[in-house]
């Protein structure tokens, strides 16, 4: 037993507090993103954190985030990765979600750690699907079939 | 750095049946374990600039004083080898006195309070330190169950030093009757660990006069922490 201060919900009220920090970037990759629940339907209320390189204008790894919207969608314009590192690492919040849930997204072709830790079976998950040639598309899903994997960092 | 393994007991189920948006939210499966230098990654690195004098006191938001109990809320944030998490943001935010969040989507009959927003943000000091004023958040219902209702507390959001220290929680009031009725605050099992999210009344950091103070210390994950600036 450790003495961590334990998780809890963010909750449903969190937008205006936390807007101050929304950010979308402005880099070359557009990640349209959408998150939905067990039964496919939108999560109207989660928030997404993403960390990549060089945004936000700060010199290594830097912070952006969104509201999901009405339709469970969130977007990211974002630097062009690194060869082989993710486009973001990204932090899921949202009410129902008693803790936070930590990801990656990746383009295909990718050999990563994170990829690599990942059953062979649950990768694609983590990889979001090019929509011409700066644009990718990514679903996170809670639950289902084709859950999306969540990380554990030890 | 690394973050030793969570006990059930004192890190929430994702799956909880009594708090009932868990159903289809909640991760089914294992999360995937790895040990990657990303976790250990200095944290969002935040602007003094980004915060105003307010920030630290909720209470001046409006155009006048707002309704309800002043108090102040401070602590100490540490990681597992109790050294000070330094310099790293904290967001809050809670309801006003009569139990509304000044939200859209709060829609408790509950009077709204034109000077009282219930947002603010902070950083901790050399030694971890932080201190905000506000007033005591209400209890409301919601609609988990028949008469339910959330025991008062404050949202809390820290991003640590490094990535995977990042931790949203939230932080209870001493001897509130709710406890043993809410859904959320029982989702963590180990009693210890609930109990942790409970602040303590300080005559000490009372401000005669002016504001009751409660004690609410946070401990992020992590140890091994290479000092800070080597």
């Amino acid at each position: 037993m450790s003495n961590v201060t334990s998780s809890q919900t963010i909750g449903p009220f969190f937008h205006e507090a936390l807007k101050w920090g929304n950010a979308v970037g402005n880099g070359e990759i557009e990640l349209q993103g959408r998150i939905v629940d067990g039964a496919g339907n939108p999560i109207d209320d989660a928030m997404i954190e993403v960390w990549a390189n060089d945004v936000a204008g700060v010199a290594g790894f830097g912070l952006l985030r969104q509201p999901s919207d009405r339709e469970g969608r969130f977007v990211f314009r974002l630097p062009k990765p690194n060869a082989g590192q993710p486009l973001a690492h990204v932090c899921v919040f949202a009410r129902g979600c008693f803790n936070h849930h930590f990801t990656a997204v990746f383009t295909s072709g990718s050999d990563h750690p994170l990829l690599n830790a990942t059953p062979a079976a649950r990768r694609d998950t983590l990889i979001a699907s090019a929509n011409g040639a700066s644009s990718f598309v990514w679903t996170i899903r809670m639950q289902g079939e084709s859950e999306t994997v969540f990380f554990e960092y030890q | 750095m690394h973050f030793p393994t969570l006990s059930p007991g004192e890190r929430p189920n994702d799956n909880h049946p009594p708090y009932k948006s868990t159903t289809l939210r909640g991760p089914r499966a294992e999360r995937v374990i790895v040990r990657h230098d990303f976790a250990a990654t200095s944290g969002v690195a935040v602007e003094r600039s980004i915060l105003s004098a307010n920030d630290i006191d909720l209470t001046k938001h409006g155009a006048s004083e707002p309704l309800g109990q002043a108090i102040t809320v401070s602590g100490r944030v540490v990681d597992e080898d109790g050294k000070p998490v330094r310099d790293s943001l904290v967001e809050v935010w809670q309801c006003n006195a009569a139990g509304r969040y000044a939200h859209a989507k709060d829609d408790h009959d509950a009077p709204l309070d034109p000077n009282f927003f219930g947002f603010g943000k902070f950083l901790t000091d050399s030694d971890g330190r932080y201190r905000f004023k506000t007033i005591k958040p209400g209890a409301y219902p919601w609609g988990n169950h028949p008469n339910a209702w959330r025991p008062a507390h404050i949202h809390f959001s820290l991003f640590g030093n490094v990535y995977a220290q990042r931790l949203v929680t939230q932080m209870y009031f001493p001897d509130d009757p709710l406890f043993p009725f809410d859904p959320i605050f029982n989702g963590i099992s180990d009693g210890a660990a609930r109990n942790r999210l409970i602040s303590r009344f300080s005559l000490d950091e009372t401000v005669s006069g002016t504001s009751l103070g409660f004690v609410f210390d946070i401990v992020l994950r992590g140890r091994n922490a290479t000092p800070s600036g080597v």
